[in-house]
């Protein structure tokens, strides 16, 4: 029984690894890079995926509360 | 003209002399069955056939100039030949020059491959049976009786195992492994091909399968050198069976 849900659980395994096309990955200040590569969307935001991840308006902290502003010290960095 | 009837009778007076056709002569096709003129109804009734056997027993009788060897008679008067210029069909496979008569080629002690069927061998040997298909009865009972009789039984095992148990465990092993083996291969060519895609719940993180396709795959190469190994170790057990079953006395 043990090999067999084994060998389910390494057929469904999938792995999570950075998404290197996101704004998140692209720099240390992130809004900074989304500014400087599209204008209109200043902010990056890392609940959206569409644009690098880069949005128009500040995302909202209790909708995405991954968001965090420039120079506010700390960087995401999730791996599966 | 006044040659026809002398050439007609010297051609009855060599038939009379010429030597009796043996009795194991048949009309069957060959190069060499020229020597069957001598029973030929044509030969009887009619004029002298122009070949080198018949001119070679004529000529003494007859008083014909023999020609070259294996060549035609030639016939006293000019005669035109015999037959007319058109062969018979047991003469027309031998040629002027082809080496035609009983004592052109005979069988000896050095080369007995020599004896040819239909030819007589020499006058003080026993006539040999040349034609061993006709009297040997055919060869389809005993293949029968040695196939379904004789000899070892067939071996349970089928062809490959010739009843060896450990051949049989390695082909289903073999087999086992080259199945999980073919599995793991196509999937992992599956999982190998799936496109990378954002994660819904995490757009930062991209979620891929080719980690595990690779490990799929890399499974699957060593189940299916597996199964080769297997199936060659079976086929190894196999031959031996079948050498010890050879080997063993048939009660």
């Amino acid at each position: 029984m043990r090999p067999v849900l084994f060998f389910l659980a390494f057929a469904v395994g999938a792995c999570r690894i950075p998404n290197p096309d996101h704004c998140v990955h692209k720099d240390v200040d992130s809004d900074a890079w989304c500014a400087e590569n599209s204008p209109a969307r200043p902010f990056c935001s890392p609940c959206e995926a569409e644009g690098h991840g880069c949005v128009a308006a500040a995302p909202d902290p209790e909708a995405c509360p991954a968001y965090e502003p420039d120079g506010t010290g700390t960087t995401d960095s999730s791996t599966g | 003209m006044a040659a026809s009837p002398l050439a007609a009778a010297l051609a009855a007076l060599a038939l009379a002399a010429a030597p009796a056709a043996p009795e194991n002569m048949s009309p069957a096709p060959g190069p060499w069955e020229p020597v069957a003129i001598d029973i030929s109804p044509e030969t009887a009734t009619g004029p002298l056939p122009a070949t080198a056997g018949t001119t070679r027993s004529a000529a003494p009788a007859g008083g014909a100039a023999p020609g070259p060897a294996g060549g035609p008679a030639v016939q006293p008067g000019g005669a035109p030949p015999p037959t007319g210029g058109a062969p018979s069909p047991t003469h027309g496979a031998a040629g002027p020059g082809a080496p035609v008569g009983p004592n052109t080629r005979t069988p000896t002690a050095a080369a007995p491959g020599l004896a040819t069927p239909g030819m007589p061998g020499p006058a003080s040997a026993p006539v040999p049976s040349d034609r061993p298909s006709e009297v040997v009865p055919p060869a389809s009972p005993p293949v029968a009786v040695a196939a379904g009789v004789e000899g070892p039984a067939p071996a349970p095992g089928g062809r490959l195992c010739h009843g060896s148990g450990a051949c049989r465990r390695l082909l289903i092993l073999g087999g086992v492994a080259g199945g999980l083996g073919l599995g793991s291969l196509v999937t992992g060519v599956a999982l190998l091909a799936r496109p990378l895609v954002a994660d819904p719940e995490d757009p930062t993180s991209l979620v891929t399968y080719r980690p595990a396709g690779a490990a799929f795959l890399a499974v699957g190469a060593g189940l299916a050198a597996t199964w080769l190994l297997t199936l060659l170790a079976a086929r190894k057990a196999g031959r031996l069976a079948q050498r010890l079953r050879a080997a063993a006395p048939v009660p």
